[in-house]
C-alpha cells in the first residue's frame, strides 16, 4: 500500500518534471528563434530595424556604388532613447555579406549615443555619417559634425558614392567631397543597397519625401561610373515612417510611393 | 497505458533537459563575458580628473544599455590626438587636423549595439570592447566603435590612460 502510493507519487513527480522541462525547453527554443530572426521581417515602430531599400545582388564583381540621395525633411523624436532614421547607401565588401561600408543622412541616435551624456549628444540631427564593418569584427561609426551642415543639402539631391581605392581601402564621398576612408576592408563587392532604415519607438518619427536616384556602379577600380546597378535585385518596402520614397535610374526599378 | 505515459514523460524530460543544456551552453558561448568584470589595466595609469570621471560615468550609462551582462567598471580614458586615435581605434580623419585634441574612452564587456545602423540582412554590430572618440574642441562624440578589444600595441599609441572606476550599483 505504502509502496504503491510512493510509486504513484514518483510517477506524478516524473510527469511534472518532464512537462516543466519540456515547456522550459520549448520556451527557450522559441526565445532563441525570435532573437535570431529579428530584423527586417518583423518590422514596425518599436519592432527592430525596418528598411525601404533596393538591393543589387549579382555575380558581377563591383568596385563601387553611387546614388543621388534626396531627403526633404524628417525627425526622430526618440533620438535620446536610441531611435534613428537614415537615408543612405550601403556597399558590401570583401565579396561577402558580412562586411560593408555605408554612408548617408541620419536623424537621431548614432550608435546609442543619447543616453546619459547630455553634453556629448550628437543631437537629433540630421547629420551626415558613415560607418563600416571590417573582417576583423570591428564596426565603426563616424558622425561628420565638422563636414558642414546637412541642412544645406536638405531638399537637394546629393551625390553619395563608396568606391574601392586599392590596398583594402574604400573611399566615401558626399557631394563630391571625401568624407571618410574605410581601411582594412578588402575588395570587392557584389551587393549594394540604397534607401532608408528606421529604428524607432516613436510613431511620430518620419522621413518626408526621400529618393535614391541615378544609381551607378564601377566595373573596375577607378573606372567611370556605369549607369544602373546590375540585376538581379531585391526590394523591401516599409512605409511606416516614410512619407514618400522612390528609386530611379534603372529600367528594372519601380517607383514607390509610401 | 500507465507504462506508455511514463515512457512519454521520460522522453519529454530527456528532451527538455537536452534542450535546456544545449541552449545554456549556446547562451554561455555567445554571452560569456570573461573580460566583463576584469580590469583592463595592464600598464601604467594616472589618476583621473573630475571631468574624466564625469565623462566616463556618463558614457558608462550608455554602454550599459548595450550589454545584458555586467560591464567592467574600469574605464580607460586617454587624452590624445586625432592621429593617434585614428591609428589605435579607427577614428575618422577627414575634416580634422592630425594634432586635434580628442578624448578616447575604452570600455570592456559583452556588447550588442542594436541601435547602430547596419544593412538589411546583417547582424547587429557586437564585440567585447566599445570605444568613443570625443572632439575636445566641441565636446561632441565623433566616432564610435565596437568589436574585439584593441591590442596593447594599438592602445600604446594613445599614451598613458587615466583609469576611472565607475561606481556601480551591482
Amino acid at each position: 500500500m505504502f509502496r504503491k502510493r510512493s510509486i504513484t507519487r514518483a510517477r506524478k513527480w516524473t510527469n511534472l518534471i518532464g512537462l516543466i522541462a519540456f515547456f522550459t525547453g520549448s520556451f527557450l527554443v522559441s526565445a532563441q528563434a525570435m532573437t535570431t530572426t529579428a530584423g527586417a521581417a518583423d518590422c514596425g515602430v518599436g519592432m527592430g530595424h525596418c528598411y525601404s531599400i533596393v538591393e543589387t545582388n549579382t555575380s558581377s564583381t563591383g568596385y563601387g556604388s553611387f546614388a543621388q540621395i534626396y531627403v526633404e525633411n524628417g525627425a526622430a523624436p526618440d533620438w535620446s532613447w536610441g531611435g534613428f532614421l537614415t537615408e543612405e547607401l550601403w556597399v558590401f565588401t570583401g565579396d561577402s555579406d558580412g562586411y560593408w561600408v555605408e554612408s548617408g543622412y541620419i536623424y537621431g541616435s548614432v550608435s546609442s549615443n543619447g543616453y546619459g551624456a547630455p553634453w556629448n549628444y550628437v543631437g537629433p540631427g540630421p547629420n551626415w555619417f558613415w560607418a563600416d564593418e571590417r573582417p576583423d569584427g570591428t564596426y565603426h561609426t563616424h558622425v561628420l559634425t565638422s563636414f558642414g551642415s546637412p541642412l544645406n543639402f536638405l531638399g537637394d539631391p546629393v551625390d553619395v558614392s563608396i568606391s574601392y581605392e586599392g590596398s583594402s581601402e574604400w573611399n566615401v564621398y558626399i557631394g563630391g567631397v571625401l568624407a571618410g576612408v574605410s581601411t582594412s576592408n578588402p575588395c570587392c563587392s557584389y551587393d549594394s543597397e540604397t534607401g532608408g532604415e528606421a529604428y524607432t519607438f516613436q510613431p511620430t518619427s518620419y522621413l518626408d519625401t526621400t529618393a535614391d536616384t541615378n544609381l551607378a556602379w564601377q566595373a573596375s577600380q577607378g573606372a567611370a561610373w556605369t549607369s544602373c546597378w546590375p540585376p538581379p535585385y531585391a526590394e523591401y518596402l516599409y512605409t511606416g515612417t516614410t512619407g514618400a520614397w522612390w528609386v530611379t535610374g534603372c529600367d528594372w526599378l519601380n517607383s514607390y510611393t509610401g | 497505458m500507465k507504462r506508455m505515459f511514463i515512457v512519454i514523460a521520460t522522453a519529454l524530460l530527456i528532451t527538455g533537459a537536452i534542450l535546456v543544456a544545449t541552449l545554456s551552453t549556446a547562451h554561455s558561448r555567445s554571452d560569456a563575458a570573461p573580460t566583463a568584470v576584469a580590469s583592463q589595466t595592464t600598464g601604467a595609469t594616472t589618476a583621473p580628473t573630475s571631468a574624466e570621471t564625469t565623462l566616463a560615468s556618463n558614457f558608462y550609462a550608455t554602454v550599459e544599455t548595450m550589454s545584458s551582462s555586467p560591464v567592467s567598471p574600469d574605464v580607460m580614458v586617454y587624452d590624445t590626438t586625432r592621429a593617434a586615435a585614428a591609428q589605435a581605434v579607427g577614428a575618422g580623419t577627414v575634416g580634422f587636423q592630425p594634432t586635434d585634441s580628442v578624448t578616447v574612452l575604452v570600455f570592456s564587456g559583452t556588447f550588442v549595439d542594436d541601435d547602430a545602423s547596419y544593412p538589411a540582412g546583417a547582424l547587429p554590430p557586437h564585440g567585447s570592447s566599445i570605444t568613443y572618440v570625443i572632439d575636445n574642441s566641441t565636446n561632441k562624440m565623433t566616432d564610435f566603435s565596437i568589436g574585439p578589444p584593441p591590442s596593447q600595441s594599438e592602445l600604446s599609441e594613445l599614451g598613458t590612460p587615466a583609469e576611472v572606476v565607475v561606481p556601480t550599483t551591482n
